[in-house]
């Protein structure tokens, strides 16, 4: 199963092999926020459905144009907006640090949000 | 965790699955469908999105809990047709009453400013409307409680996420 869904998502992006890879940011957010081996498997599994939704629907190029643009983009962050703190135990699953919360996410940075727009909106007009 | 990054995107661009043949997810997502006159793209959608929380289910080892969680939304959900709202909430009861301030001696002085939403008692002295039990929501009868009373799956609901919670090694996804 797993293998399918990976199989899919990959021909979904057009070049096996070459495209993004899907498991490997699975991966990288697991390093980043914590996390076990079904939560990648979880993740892939989900991914791969979208992608399967994506190429029902007649989006698949719009998808993977989306994929293969974000995924450069996509690194371990934090969050230092949690509330105060005076230890780490307070902050579930994040850290305290300087008195305040933080926790880590992996994604696009907060300066990068407009990163694809482009992209974006062609997802969005063909859905 | 780790849904965030694409599922997060794909959420926000509207994406998930596709067609899994006839699964429970596509069973209960033509119940929803049916209910809440859905459009094709959005029962795509709505489909997707089950199928796509049950693979994730499936991942963490939960797809029991998943299974009697779709069956459960089956069997005991219902369709709300005056909301074309599909749930799995009981029907509430039309029975608290809330205050609304301003002192009365009579019904009529609750009325004055009129098309308050429910129906506005003077009781003890103080005017209040009656809302749906366990709510806020105003209401005159328990027609208008529908799917405000109490989660009629909310056990297989709870023991699907303590599966996930158990399986996860970080903030898994809540369904």
């Amino acid at each position: 199963m797993r293998l399918l869904l990976m199989g899919l998502a990959m021909s979904s992006l057009g070049i096996a092999g070459c495209g993004p890879d899907i498991r490997a940011i699975c991966e990288a957010e697991k390093t980043c926020e914590g996390g076990n081996d079904l939560d990648v498997e979880a993740c892939v599994a989900t991914e791969g459905v979208d992608a399967d939704y994506a190429d029902d629907i007649g989006c698949g190029d719009e998808y993977d144009a989306f994929i293969a643009c974000i995924e450069p983009y996509l690194k371990c962050n934090e969050d230092a907006s949690g509330g105060s703190c005076t230890t780490s135990s307070e902050c579930g699953g994040g850290r305290c640090s300087g008195g305040s919360c933080v926790y880590a996410y992996y994604g696009v940075d907060s300066d990068d949000t407009d990163v694809c727009e482009a992209e974006v909106n062609a997802l969005g007009r063909c859905k | 965790m780790i849904r965030h990054v694409l599922t997060g995107a794909s959420v926000f661009l509207g994406f998930a699955v596709a067609s899994f043949g006839c699964s429970s997810a596509q069973s209960v997502c033509q119940l929803i469908c049916e209910c809440q006159h859905c459009s094709d793209r959005t029962e795509e959608f709505t489909c997707a999105e089950l199928e796509a929380q049950q693979a994730s289910a499936e991942a963490y080892e939960c797809g029991e809990k998943w299974e009697a969680l779709l069956t459960c939304v089956e069997e005991k959900g219902t369709c709300n047709e005056k909301e074309a709202d599909f749930t799995t909430r009981e029907s509430g009861s039309c029975s608290d009453t809330q205050d609304i301030g301003g002192s009365c001696s009579t019904n009529a002085d609750c009325q004055q400013g009129g098309g308050f939403p429910g129906n506005v008692t003077c009781s003890a002295g103080v005017c209040k409307v009656s809302v749906c039990t366990g709510s806020s929501s105003p209401c005159t009868s328990n027609d208008d409680c529908m799917g405000q009373g109490d989660d009629l799956c909310e056990n297989e609901a709870e023991a699907l996420e303590n599966c996930i919670d158990a399986a996860s090694g970080g903030a898994a996804p809540h369904f």
